[in-house]
């Protein structure tokens, strides 16, 4: 009587719970793996709304007496500062916005489309480049996406400002930008 | 002896706990202990949570404050540096036409009557926003203070681009409104329909922190009245013989003081409105055409402007800058 009451699991009864453990396991590490990839395209647009900071700071400082300018080149995942002569940043590093942010499978897409950014003297955006006279309006947008989740950073570069926001997919046009 | 140890034996039973006490004297049990702990965990979870959440919001505060400040320092930046560029400072006009036609500041350019360089600056109106706002900015703004540039872009070097048109770019996004943006155009003169002036006191506020106030200067001419506009029109003759070519010359004009000495405690620089092609320099004295920094006499081609100059470091045209010898 008294070892009938403490009968162990049945089979049934052990494969359900591991399998509802299974799901809630699945379940958790899928939101983990997205939450991760999401915090690391915010890294990556962090990192490169810095590298910018730091590209205007030095045309303000050293294009003011030379009216030279700061000129990068936004090239796949990397930022780096272009080889024209009248380019005050040419000696700065590059920035792997892959490597800094850690994340998987970084795309960087921009529209209008352009890979250069150049800061003047007075620290704004010009609308045309040193290496490339083609006027490119502003704003631009630089959308960071990856392959693990829908949601997507945005970099807004205007005339003096640089906004980090996001939107829930590329069939949401518009960016949600983080409060100023 | 036995006596002793018999009454110490009966002492000792007496002060012992019974049976019944120790039975209720026991400890929690482990169900107890785990509620105790789980109760407890909610509790300071809930307080550390609070805690964390309240650092996160003060620290983001203090960094969207950071970013107001340095945002409105590069604006209020700008517009000093633009200032620079101009020939004058336009008030409202009146009825407006255009975007830049109620805008509080307008800096119009040097030898630009056409308007089409002019660079002016508005708050958004979130209610009612103008047209031509690029479509990107829609939903770009929740309820926040935004300050419109108008004019033309910027090359790489630092100079507007003159072949660009006129776009709208947001210059500025402060923390909620209200904000305000207030011009006062100081020496002022009246033509037309609107106001101008080559100074200008600007307040900018943003939110309910302290306003930044700062003042806009276009490069001027000593001693500056406020009444060295004039407004050229062509004459009847010149309209039909079609030589009033100077189009820039037809509305508006910075008229030079008859004659100007240069301070020797200071470098002396003297603007003019239109390319130096629409001038003619001489040196009066030899009547050769030169420019000399003792004596400098600088005439409109066309007439209507002569002023003689003395001692004058840099002569600064639209197109050039020249600095005699």
């Amino acid at each position: 009587m008294r070892s009938r009451s403490r009968q162990a699991f049945t089979l049934f009864e052990l494969m359900v719970a591991v399998a509802v453990i299974g799901i809630i396991s699945s379940w958790v590490f899928r939101s983990t793996y997205t939450y991760l990839q999401e915090q690391h395209l915010r890294q990556a647009a962090n990192e490169f709304v810095s590298y910018l900071l730091t590209a205007r700071a030095r045309a303000l400082r050293e294009g003011s007496l030379s009216g030279r300018a700061c000129e990068l080149q936004l090239i796949a995942t990397t930022v780096a500062p272009t080889t024209h002569p009248e380019n005050v940043c040419k000696d700065s590093p590059r920035l792997d916005l892959l490597a800094v942010s850690g994340g998987d499978h970084l795309q960087i897409t921009s529209m209008p489309e352009s890979s250069l950014i150049t800061f003047n003297r007075l620290g704004v955006v010009a609308s045309s480049n040193l290496s490339n006279s083609n006027i490119v309006p502003l704003p631009r947008i630089f959308y960071f996406s990856n392959s693990a989740t829908q949601v997507q950073q945005c970099v807004l570069v205007d005339l003096s400002s640089l906004r980090i926001g996001w939107r829930n997919s590329p069939r949401t046009e518009l960016c949600t930008y983080d409060e100023n | 002896m036995k006596t002793s140890f018999c009454r110490l034996l009966a002492l000792m039973k007496a002060s012992s706990p019974s049976r019944r006490t120790v039975a209720m004297q026991h400890g929690f049990t482990l169900v107890e202990l785990l509620m105790a702990v789980a109760l407890g965990s909610v509790v300071l979870a809930s307080l550390g949570g609070f805690l964390l959440v309240s650092e996160l919001r003060v620290s983001a505060k203090i960094q969207r404050n950071l970013a107001s400040k340095d945002a409105a320092t590069r604006a209020i930046h700008l517009m000093r540096e633009e200032a620079l560029l101009s020939s004058y400072i336009r008030g409202p006009v009146v009825p407006a036409s255009d975007f830049c036609d109620d805008a509080p500041l307008a800096y119009v350019q040097r030898g630009d009557p056409t308007g089409k360089l002019t660079i002016c600056y508005k708050l958004l109106d979130s209610k009612n926003p103008p047209s031509d706002l690029p479509d990107i900015y829609q939903n770009a703004f929740d309820g926040q203070c935004v300050l419109l540039r108008k004019g033309p872009s910027y090359k790489p070097n630092g100079d507007l681009d003159t072949s660009s048109d006129s776009v709208i770019q947001v210059l500025l996004v402060g923390p909620a409104q209200p904000c305000t943006f207030t011009v006062a155009l100081t020496s002022t003169i009246t033509l037309g329909a609107a106001t101008y002036s080559r100074n200008a006191d600007i307040q900018l506020k943003l939110d309910s922190s302290k306003p930044y106030s700062f003042s806009a200067r276009v490069p001027s001419n000593p001693a500056y009245d406020g009444n060295d506009f004039y407004q050229y029109t062509c004459s009847s003759e010149e309209s039909q013989a079609g030589s009033c070519s100077y189009a820039d010359l037809a509305v508006l004009h910075l008229k030079q003081a008859k004659d100007y000495v240069g301070a020797t405690s200071k470098e002396n620089i003297v603007y003019f409105d239109n390319p130096a092609s629409a001038y003619t320099l001489l040196d009066q004295r030899s009547g050769s055409a030169s420019c000399t920094y003792a004596q400098c006499y600088v005439e409109e081609r066309r007439g209507g402007l002569g002023v003689q100059l003395s001692f004058v470091d840099a002569l600064v045209f639209t197109d050039k800058e020249i600095r005699p010898r």
